[in-house]
C-alpha cells in the first residue's frame, strides 16, 4: 500500500512540474512550436497541412519535414481548447506524465516484483520526475519527447515479451517503436537500432518458426509503408542532407590541409591517412561519445540556449555519483534482461551523432532514460548501503537535504533566471506584436517585418489564426538557405525581411517592424517599442 | 630468459620512439626546459644555480620553485652532450622508456602476465606519454617514480619504495596533494603492518622536509593556480542580482548563486573533463598545444572500446588490485582540477597509468578471441601510424608558436653577430628571453649567478629577469628605441614594424625567422 502511494505522490508530483504554468514558462512560443500548432490547425479545417499537402507524413513546414504525428495529435486538442500554446504544448507534457509511469513500469519489470524490489522502480520514476533533462523537453511542443515515451513503452513491453514470450506483447513492440518513427527524425534511427539490438543480445532459435514472430514482422512492415512511401516520394530525406555530419567540410579541408603539409600531395601513403573517411569516422566518434562527458551531462548541458538552462547541467551535480554507482551495480549484478537498457544506453545518441552540433541534448533526448535508470538503480544501492553504516541518520537527512537544494536550485534557475537570460531563445515578443499589427494594419498599405527572430511569418499565421484556405495557395516557399531551411517572404499584406533603416525608409505608407539594432534613435517615428523580459528591446515599431 | 628478451625489446623499442629527432620533435623548447637544461649546465659547471644557492633541492627559477631532481638527473646527460635540448630531453626519455619496463612489471605484479604484456605495448606507443617523454617534463620523471615506488610497496620493500616516493616530492610540484593520497589508499587497501611502515615513513619524512619547508614561500604560487583564486566578474553577479530582481544579496543569493557554488560546479567540470572523451580520445590537452599535439588524443581511438571492456571486468573482479586501480584513476586528475585551467595534461599525467593498465586487461579478454583481436591490432596500426605522422610532419605546423619554436634560430643569429654589437635587446613578449639566452649562448654561470636578479610578480606568479651582462629584456618602442646605437635589436613584426623599419637610415638587417607554416616570427636588425 505504501508504494502505491509513494506511486501516486511522484505520478502528482510529475504532472504538477510539468502542467504548472505551461504556457508562461517557458516565455514565448518558438517557430517550431507554431508550426506544428498551425500545420494542425490547417489539418483540421481543410484536411491540408499549411502547404496544401493532404494528411502528410512530414509535414513540410520550413522544408525540414517535420514527422507529422505530434502535429496529429494536437487536432483534437484544438478542437476543445482553440489554437492555443495549451493545446500545442499539452502532447509533450502528458507524454512527460507518462513516461514517469513507464519508467516505474519498466524498471519493475526487470528488477522483480517483490514489495522491496519495486524500490528501483521507486526511485527511477521519482529521478525522472525530477529530471532536468526530461522537464526541459517535457515544457514547450518536443516531438523529441513524445518519441521518447514511445521509445519507452516500447522497451517496457519488450521486457514484458522476452519474460512472457507472449505474442500480443511482441506485437505491441513492433507497432509502438514504429509509430515512435512517425514523431521524431532521430526516433527513425534509433528504434529500429534499438528492436534489432533487443533481439539479436537475446536470441533464441525457436523464434524463427514462431507465428508470433511472423506476425510482428507483418504489422511493422505495414505500419512502415506509409513512411517509406513519403521518404521515396518527396524530398523529406533531405533533412538529413542539410544537418548530417556531411555536411560539415571541415574534415574535408582539414584532409586537404594536412596532405598539403606533406611534401608530395598526393603520394599513396598521404593520401590513405588524410581523407575524408577517416576524418569522418573520427568525427562520428567524437560527436558520438561526446554525449557521455560529465561536462554536457552533469555540469553545463547543452550549448543551445534553447536546450539548455543557465548554469544547469542536465542531470543535477551529484547524480554523477548515482551513475557511477548505478553502472557498477549494474556490472556486478547484471539482472536478467539488463543488456535492453545497456544496448539503449549505447544506442541513444547514434541519430545525434550523425549530425554536426554535439553534443545535443535535443536529438539525444531518449539517453535520459537509460541514464535515469542507471542512477536509480544507484541511488537505492547508496540508500542501502548507508542504511547498514554508523550514523545512518545524519547521512540520509543529509543526502535529502543536497538533493532538495539541487531541485529547488534547478527549478529557480528554470523558473526565474531561463526566461531573462536567454530570452530570444523562445521567440519571445511576437504574441505582442501581432496583437499591436493587427489592431492597425488597417491603416498600412504594407507591413514590413524583420527576419532577425527565426521564421516570422508562422509565428504571424498563428498567433493571427490565418484562414489556412487563404494561406495554402497564396504563399510561395523560398528556396533552401545554408542551414538547408526555407521560409515564407510574403502573405497578405506581410512582407519578411531584414529591415536596414536604408533599405526601407522609402517605402511609404508602410508599417515597418524592425530589429532594434536596425534603427537609428532619431528621425524615425518610433510608434512602438516591444521588449524582452529582461527589458532590452526586441522589436521596434514604426509608422512611415 | 624468453622474458628478458622480450622486455629488452620492448625497452629499445621505447626508447628508440622517445629518442629518434628527440631534439626537433616536438619543433621548439619550452623556457621550463630552458630553465632545467641552464641550471644543470651551471650545477655542472660551479656547484651552484642560476642564482648563486650551493647545490640546491628546490630552485628558484623564475620564482616558481621547481624541486629540482630533474635538474641533478641532467648533470650527467649536460656533461656527455654538452648545453643542448639533446641533453635537456634524455633524462625524460629514457624514464619514460623505463617506465614501459616498469609497467610490465606492476601489472604483473597486479593480475598477470598477459595484461602485464598489453599494458607494457600499450604504454610503449600511447600519445599521452610519448609526447611527456619527448620534453624535459619534470611530471614525466615524477610518473616512473611513483609507478617504481608502488610496484615497491606491492612487493612489500617498504624503505626503498619510501625513498622513492620522497623523490617524487622533490621532482614535481603536483606529487604534494596525489602522493600522500596514494599512500593512504595502498595503506587502506593492503593494510601492512604498520612497525613495518616506521623507518619508511620516518624516511619519507626526512625527504619532503624541504618541500614541507618551503611551503611557506610558495603560497602565493600556489594562489595563481588555484581555482579558488579565482571569482566571478562583478558584472555576471549584478546580472543575476537583476534577474532575481533583488539589489542585496540575501539568503536565496547564496543559496543559488554562491562564489563557492560556482567555484565547485568549476571543480566538477574540471575533474569529469580529465575523463572526457574528447580530452582521451580526440583532442588531449584541449587548452595548451604546449601539452599535446594538434588533432589527436591522448589515447589511440579503439584503446575506446578496450578501456570499456577492461574497465567491465575489473568492476566484476573488484579484488585489492581493482580497487588500487580505482583509487588512483579517481584521485589522479584531482591536482589538476583544483587548478584554474578548464583541463590539464600535464597535472593529470598520472591518470595514464591505471588507464594504460585497464586497456591492458582490456586486451588480454579479447585476446581469447582472436579475429576480434586482429581487427583491434590492424586499426590500431593505423592508428599509431596516424599518430606518427601528424607527430613527425604535421605537429610543427600547429604547435611550433606554442613551443617557442623562434627562440633557438634568433639567438643563433645574436650569438654570431655578438661581438659586433655593445647592446643587445630582446623582446619580452615571447616569455623568459632571459633563460634561452644564457641557454643558446651557453653564457658562462659563473659570469651570471654574480649578478642575476630576478623581479617578482606581485601577483605572485613567474617574475621576469630584465636584463644581465649586455642584454636587456623588454618591449622595443621603436619611436624611442631607433635612437640606439652599437645595439641588435631582436622583435615581431609588430614591436619592428616593416613600414618603421624602411625609414631607418642606419639599420643593418641582420636576419629574419620564420615559423614553419612561413609566418614571420622574429626580426634581428641591427642599429649602427
Amino acid at each position: 500500500m505504501k508504494y502505491k502511494w509513494l506511486l501516486i505522490t511522484i505520478m502528482v508530483l510529475a504532472a504538477v512540474l510539468r502542467l504548472y504554468g505551461l504556457t508562461k514558462y517557458p516565455d514565448g512560443l518558438n517557430a517550431d512550436e507554431a508550426a506544428l500548432g498551425y500545420n494542425a490547425y490547417s489539418l483540421l479545417l481543410t484536411g491540408k497541412d499549411e502547404h496544401g499537402h493532404y494528411w502528410p507524413v512530414n509535414l513540410e513546414s520550413f522544408a525540414d519535414y517535420k514527422p507529422a504525428l505530434y502535429a496529429y495529435l494536437i487536432i483534437p486538442l484544438i478542437k476543445v481548447l482553440g489554437l492555443t500554446d495549451l493545446a500545442v504544448r499539452l502532447p509533450s507534457a502528458l507524454a512527460g506524465i507518462v513516461a514517469v509511469f513507464l519508467v516505474y513500469l519498466l524498471v519493475t519489470e526487470l528488477m522483480g516484483t517483490e514489495l522491496k524490489e519495486k524500490n528501483y522502480g521507486l526511485a527511477a520514476a521519482a529521478m525522472l520526475a525530477l529530471s532536468p533533462w526530461h522537464l526541459k523537453f517535457s515544457r514547450g511542443s518536443w516531438e523529441t519527447n513524445l518519441a521518447t515515451t514511445l521509445i519507452l513503452a516500447g522497451a517496457w513491453l519488450m521486457v514484458k515479451w522476452l519474460k512472457s514470450q507472449k505474442g500480443r506483447y511482441l506485437i505491441w513492440v513492433a507497432t509502438i517503436l514504429v509509430v515512435s518513427m512517425y514523431t521524431y527524425q532521430s526516433a527513425r534511427l534509433v528504434a529500429p537500432l534499438l528492436a534489432g539490438g533487443w533481439v539479436f543480445f537475446n536470441w533464441q532459435r525457436k523464434w524463427l518458426g514462431q507465428k508470433q514472430t511472423w506476425m510482428a514482422v507483418a504489422v511493422a512492415g505495414a505500419l512502415l509503408l506509409p513512411l517509406v512511401w513519403s521518404i521515396v516520394s518527396t524530398s523529406a530525406g533531405s533533412r538529413l542532407v542539410g544537418v548530417g555530419l556531411l555536411a560539415d567540410v571541415g574534415p574535408v579541408n582539414r584532409a586537404n590541409e594536412l596532405r598539403g603539409q606533406h611534401q608530395s600531395l598526393n603520394s599513396s601513403l598521404s593520401r590513405m591517412l588524410h581523407n575524408r573517411w577517416v576524418l569522418y569516422t573520427v568525427a562520428f566518434f567524437k560527436n558520438y561519445s561526446d554525449h557521455f562527458g560529465g561536462d554536457f551531462l552533469f555540469v553545463n548541458g547543452d550549448m543551445i540556449e534553447r536546450y539548455k538552462i543557465p548554469e544547469t547541467g542536465l542531470l543535477y551535480l551529484t547524480d554523477v555519483v548515482l551513475v557511477v554507482v548505478g553502472l557498477v551495480w549494474f556490472i556486478r549484478r547484471s539482472p536478467k534482461y539488463s543488456n535492453v537498457i545497456w544496448w539503449w544506453l549505447l544506442i541513444a545518441p547514434v541519430a545525434s551523432a550523425l549530425t554536426f552540433q554535439t553534443p545535443n541534448a535535443h536529438r539525444s533526448e531518449n539517453m535520459v532514460i537509460p541514464i535515469i535508470i542507471i542512477g536509480a538503480v544507484g541511488l537505492v544501492a547508496t540508500i542501502n548501503f548507508l542504511r547498514k553504516q554508523p550514523l545512518k541518520y545524519v547521512t540520509l537527512t543529509i543526502l535529502v537535504l543536497v538533493y532538495a537544494w539541487q531541485i529547488i536550485r534547478h527549478l529557480h534557475q528554470y523558473y526565474v533566471h531561463y526566461p531573462q537570460a536567454y530570452p530570444m531563445a523562445w521567440d519571445y515578443g511576437f504574441r505582442e506584436l501581432v496583437d499591436y499589427v493587427h489592431s492597425v494594419e488597417n491603416n498600412y498599405a504594407k507591413i514590413l517585418v524583420t527576419d532577425k527572430y527565426d521564421q516570422p511569418y508562422i509565428l504571424f499565421l498563428y498567433y493571427l489564426r490565418y484562414s489556412p484556405e487563404k494561406f495554402q495557395d497564396h504563399h510561395e516557399l523560398t528556396p533552401r538557405d545554408k542551414f538547408n531551411f526555407s521560409t515564407v517572404r510574403d502573405f497578405y499584406k506581410y512582407h519578411f525581411e531584414s529591415t536596414p533603416w536604408e533599405k526601407v525608409r522609402d517605402i511609404h505608407s508602410s508599417l515597418i517592424v524592425a530589429a532594434p539594432e536596425d534603427i537609428p534613435d532619431v528621425g524615425v517615428n518610433i510608434v512602438k517599442t516591444i521588449y524582452f523580459p529582461g527589458g532590452k528591446p526586441a522589436f521596434k515599431i514604426i509608422s512611415n | 630468459m624468453k622474458l628478458k628478451l622480450f622486455l629488452a625489446c620492448l625497452f629499445i623499442i621505447s626508447l628508440f620512439l622517445r629518442i629518434y629527432k628527440l631534439a626537433d620533435r616536438p619543433l621548439g623548447f619550452t623556457w621550463d626546459e630552458a630553465a632545467l637544461g641552464y641550471n644543470a649546465y651551471s650545477i655542472l659547471q660551479t656547484g651552484r644555480d642560476e642564482y648563486n644557492q650551493i647545490l640546491p633541492l628546490i630552485f628558484k627559477s623564475f620564482g616558481d620553485y621547481k624541486p629540482g631532481l630533474y635538474i641533478y638527473f641532467t648533470v650527467p646527460s649536460i656533461l656527455l652532450f654538452h648545453l643542448t635540448e639533446l641533453a635537456t630531453r634524455l633524462p625524460s626519455a629514457i624514464f619514460g622508456s623505463l617506465l614501459v619496463i616498469t609497467m610490465y612489471l606492476l601489472t604483473r605484479r597486479l593480475f598477470s602476465s598477459i595484461p602485464a604484456t598489453a599494458a607494457a605495448i600499450v604504454m610503449a606507443i600511447n600519445p599521452w606519454h610519448l609526447y611527456f617523454s619527448r620534453g624535459a617534463w619534470e611530471a614525466n620523471l615524477y610518473l616512473f617514480f611513483t609507478a617504481l615506488a608502488t610496484l615497491l610497496f606491492l612487493k612489500r620493500r617498504y624503505l626503498i619504495s619510501a625513498l622513492f616516493f620522497g623523490f617524487t616530492l622533490l621532482t614535481y610540484q603536483g606529487a604534494k596533494m596525489f602522493i600522500p593520497l596514494l599512500i593512504i589508499s595502498l595503506w587502506l587497501i593492503y593494510r601492512p603492518q604498520l612497525k613495518s611502515l616506521l623507518k619508511p615513513l620516518l624516511l619519507l619524512f626526512f625527504l619532503s622536509l624541504p618541500v614541507i619547508l618551503g611551503l611557506g614561500f610558495q603560497s602565493n604560487r600556489l594562489k595563481v593556480y588555484s581555482i579558488f583564486s579565482y571569482t566571478r566578474k562583478s558584472e555576471t553577479i549584478t546580472e543575476i542580482l537583476r534577474q532575481d530582481n533583488i539589489s542585496t544579496k540575501n539568503l536565496a543569493y547564496y543559496l543559488f548563486h554562491s562564489e563557492l557554488l560556482d567555484q565547485g560546479r568549476g571543480l566538477l567540470q574540471r575533474y569529469l573533463n580529465h575523463f572526457s572523451p574528447r580530452f582521451l580520445f580526440f583532442a588531449g590537452d584541449w587548452q595548451n598545444l604546449r601539452h599535446s599535439i594538434a588533432y589527436y588524443g591522448y589515447f589511440h581511438l579503439p584503446d575506446m572500446a578496450m578501456l570499456a571492456v577492461g574497465l567491465f571486468f575489473l568492476i566484476k573482479l573488484s579484488n585489492s588490485s581493482a580497487k588500487l586501480l580505482f583509487a588512483w584513476m579517481f584521485l589522479a586528475p584531482l591536482p589538476s582540477a583544483f587548478s584554474r585551467d578548464l583541463v590539464s595534461g600535464v597535472r593529470s599525467l598520472l591518470l595514464v597509468i591505471p588507464l594504460v593498465i585497464i586497456i591492458g586487461m582490456g586486451i588480454a579478454r579479447l585476446w581469447q578471441k582472436r579475429t576480434l583481436f586482429i581487427i583491434y591490432a590492424l586499426i590500431s596500426a593505423f592508428f599509431f601510424a596516424y599518430y606518427i605522422d601528424l607527430f613527425y610532419f604535421h605537429s610543427p605546423y600547429f604547435t611550433a608558436i606554442n613551443m617557442l619554436y623562434p627562440y633557438k634560430p634568433a639567438l643563433q643569429l645574436v650569438k654570431q653577430h655578438l661581438s659586433q654589437y655593445q647592446k643587445i635587446v630582446f623582446m619580452d613578449e615571447l616569455g623568459q628571453p632571459y633563460i634561452f639566452t644564457l641557454f643558446y649562448l651557453q653564457f658562462d654561470p659563473s659570469i651570471y649567478q654574480k649578478s642575476s636578479f630576478l623581479t617578482e610578480d606581485p601577483q605572485g606568479d613567474v617574475g621576469h629577469v630584465d636584463k644581465f651582462d649586455k642584454f636587456e629584456f623588454r618591449p622595443i618602442f621603436w619611436s624611442a628605441d631607433h635612437y640606439l646605437t652599437s645595439t641588435m635589436i631582436v622583435g615581431d613584426q609588430y614591436q619592428l614594424p616593416e613600414t618603421d623599419l624602411v625609414k631607418s637610415t642606419n639599420l643593418i638587417r641582420i636576419g629574419e625567422v620564420r615559423y614553419p607554416n612561413g609566418a614571420s616570427a622574429l626580426k634581428v636588425v641591427g642599429l649602427k
